[in-house]
């Protein structure tokens, strides 16, 4: 089987037990608690859009490995036209689900894995890459959802790794035996873990010599003896969890972005499933080239299809009220527009300014300036974008009642009374309820630390922007001597 | 997709009640590695977190000899083994056997 159908993707979920905790207790089945199913929905549908050959080129990729159709979420980019591809994934995913693409990080992580493990076995005669191809072949036959896991829980920032007083702050190797590692540690943020087959786990950071033990890279299944998932929650967990009829919420079926806190607690890991162990001049490298694919993608595309969702709301929010001809709300609307489109036309230059790396690999990486642009403005830009549908969409973004109550004898007559306007009270209470789920939500501090805060970004385009030749250019033009 | 075991990195491992092989299922080369850690230094079985549920576990002839605690038909052997190999990425498939797990319930 080369590509499950949505179907059969919930079918391999209710086969699986994870150890996840989610809002005081322990979810034994995904499916059957609230919260946690919305992610598996969302997960789901990106089965299903695969499933739609209206969505073929997009969504379906062919195997550099086996020749066969795979999701293009377990696909190696060989070419300009994978990268656009792969952008224009993250903007439908996001626009069909306005949550996560949770096979995205993942993604992501196995493209990183495919350059860097090559030009390990090329550097040091390891066989890093023949067991990472091996893997993504295994991975691609049963077309399994693949999480990424980066983040590191950090401790002390102005610590070392190795200097933390707790060293599980840090994902890192306990024992080394001769069928495979053992691995402890947290990892936390993790989008979308707990409804995966998998979880490719890299190293947080740059390492330096003599912080061997927390260079690591490895594939670990789902739900392994030993890792323990700790959902997020949160007011939208809590409303989630407890309401009458999830109808009534702001995405009824695929929710906010549900992520967790991964403890790994003594976990065998297989050599076969071990793409870097000690290897730290090759951390950097390897986070930077996820880094530079998911920036490219999570700031210039994802965030984009939300985008368009808000700005749908807010179109019909301005029409429910009869102000969509009004000029300072069109100039809103044309603003959102330019702010998003403007992150997309990053993503896209990044994508056709890709190139092969590292040379002879065969993986191409989007192009770093116009990915860590993507990223950078559209932090910013969301926040302008949220506001701006909080201000057209009203006060009622925040104040509305329960779209139920319009059903209560007693009440719903006062409130079809205050809310009717140039649409039924419901229409205007339903989009009010949508846009609350943008403005108001998790997308915002989400969209600002997705893929690295923006300080990332802003080092990244220190380091990449030529400002001599910017300003050699100026004294040129202005018949300025060199000095 | 059918891969082939050997070139691919790919492994089969056979579940045996009684006298009987009563399924095949592929996975990932180290998967047996995987699962024999589990059972032996964790105590648990994949997809199974409650302690106490192993009995006894050993490695035996290359195989893994695992007893459950508890009286238990061979069909609920099987059922038990069938989650615990797709909880550690092994999925019913065919071909010859590298590892075999020999199941039994505890009398």
């Amino acid at each position: 089987m080369a590509l499950k159908n949505a179907k059969e993707y919930l079918d391999s979920m209710k086969k699986l037990s994870p150890r996840v905790y989610c809002g005081g207790k322990w979810v034994k089945n995904l499916l059957n608690n609230k919260v946690t199913r919305s992610m598996v929905m969302a997960n789901a549908e990106m089965y299903a859009l695969a499933e739609d050959p209206k969505n073929k080129e997009i969504m379906v990729a062919t195997s550099h490995l086996t020749g066969e159709p795979i999701n293009r979420n377990l696909n190696v980019a060989r070419n300009i036209h994978d990268l656009d591809m792969r952008q224009e994934m993250a903007l439908l995913t996001s626009q069909t689900v306005g949550t996560c693409n949770y096979r995205c990080v993942g993604c992501d992580a196995l493209n990183s894995l495919a350059a860097t493990t090559w030009e390990m076995d090329r550097d040091l005669g390891t066989k890093y890459n023949e067991n990472f191809n091996k893997w993504l072949k295994y991975a691609q036959a049963n077309d399994l959802a693949v999480s990424g896991a980066i983040t590191d829980a950090k401790g002390d920032r102005k610590k070392r790794p190795s200097e933390q007083e707790e060293p599980d702050t840090f994902v890192h190797l306990v024992e080394k035996r001769q069928d495979g590692i053992v691995v402890r540690g947290i990892k936390v943020s993790q989008s979308g873990a707990i409804g995966s087959h998998e979880t490719l786990v890299l190293p947080g950071g740059a390492l330096r010599e003599g912080e061997e033990a927390f260079a690591l890279a490895f594939a670990v299944q789902n739900s392994v003896p030993g890792l323990t998932y700790i959902c997020q929650y949160n007011a939208y967990s809590a409303e989630r969890e407890f309401c009458e009829e999830e109808s009534e919420l702001g995405n009824p079926i695929y929710g906010q972005r549900e992520t967790s806190t991964m403890v790994f607690d003594n976990v065998f890991i297989p050599w076969e499933r071990v793409f870097l162990c000690g290897e730290t001049k090759y951390c950097g490298r390897m986070v930077t080239r996820f880094a530079k694919a998911h920036r490219m993608n999570c700031g210039g595309a994802c965030k984009v299809g939300f985008a368009d969702l808000i700005i749908g709301g807010t179109l019909l929010a301005a029409e429910y009220i009869g102000v969509e001809k009004v000029p300072h709300i069109q100039e809103k609307i044309i603003d959102m527009v330019r702010l998003s489109e403007t992150s997309h036309a990053c993503a896209i230059a990044a994508a056709m300014k890709g190139r092969e790396e590292p040379k002879g690999s065969g993986v191409f990486l989007p192009d770093d300036l116009f990915g860590n642009a993507a990223k950078l403005n559209i932090a910013h830009g969301f926040w302008e974008i949220i506001k701006n549908a909080g201000d057209i969409g009203g006060g009622l973004v925040v104040t509305a009642p329960k779209l139920k109550d319009l059903e209560d004898p007693e009440v719903g007559p006062m409130l079809k009374k205050a809310f009717s306007a140039a649409a039924p009270a419901d229409k205007r209470l339903k989009v009010a309820k949508f846009l609350q789920h943008w403005a108001a939500g998790l997308h915002g501090p989400g969209t600002w630390h997705g893929a690295g805060a923006p300080q990332t970004q802003r080092f990244m385009i220190s380091v990449l922007t030529n400002f001599d030749a910017k300003k050699k250019m100026a004294k040129k033009i202005m018949g300025m001597k060199e000095e | 997709m059918a891969l082939k075991e050997d070139d691919q990195g790919l492994e089969i491992i056979a579940v045996k009640i009684g006298n009987r092989i009563r399924g095949h299922y592929e996975g990932l080369a180290g998967t047996f590695a995987g699962f024999v850690y589990c059972c032996l230094d964790k105590k648990v079985i994949p997809g199974f977190h409650e302690a106490g549920l192993i009995a006894e576990a050993e490695l035996k002839d290359g195989g893994l000899l695992l007893v459950l605690s508890g009286k238990r038909t061979e069909t609920e052997l099987m059922e038990v083994m069938d989650i615990a190999l797709e909880n550690i990425g092994a999925f019913p498939g065919n071909g010859k056997a590298k590892y075999i797990i020999d199941i039994k319930s505890k009398k």
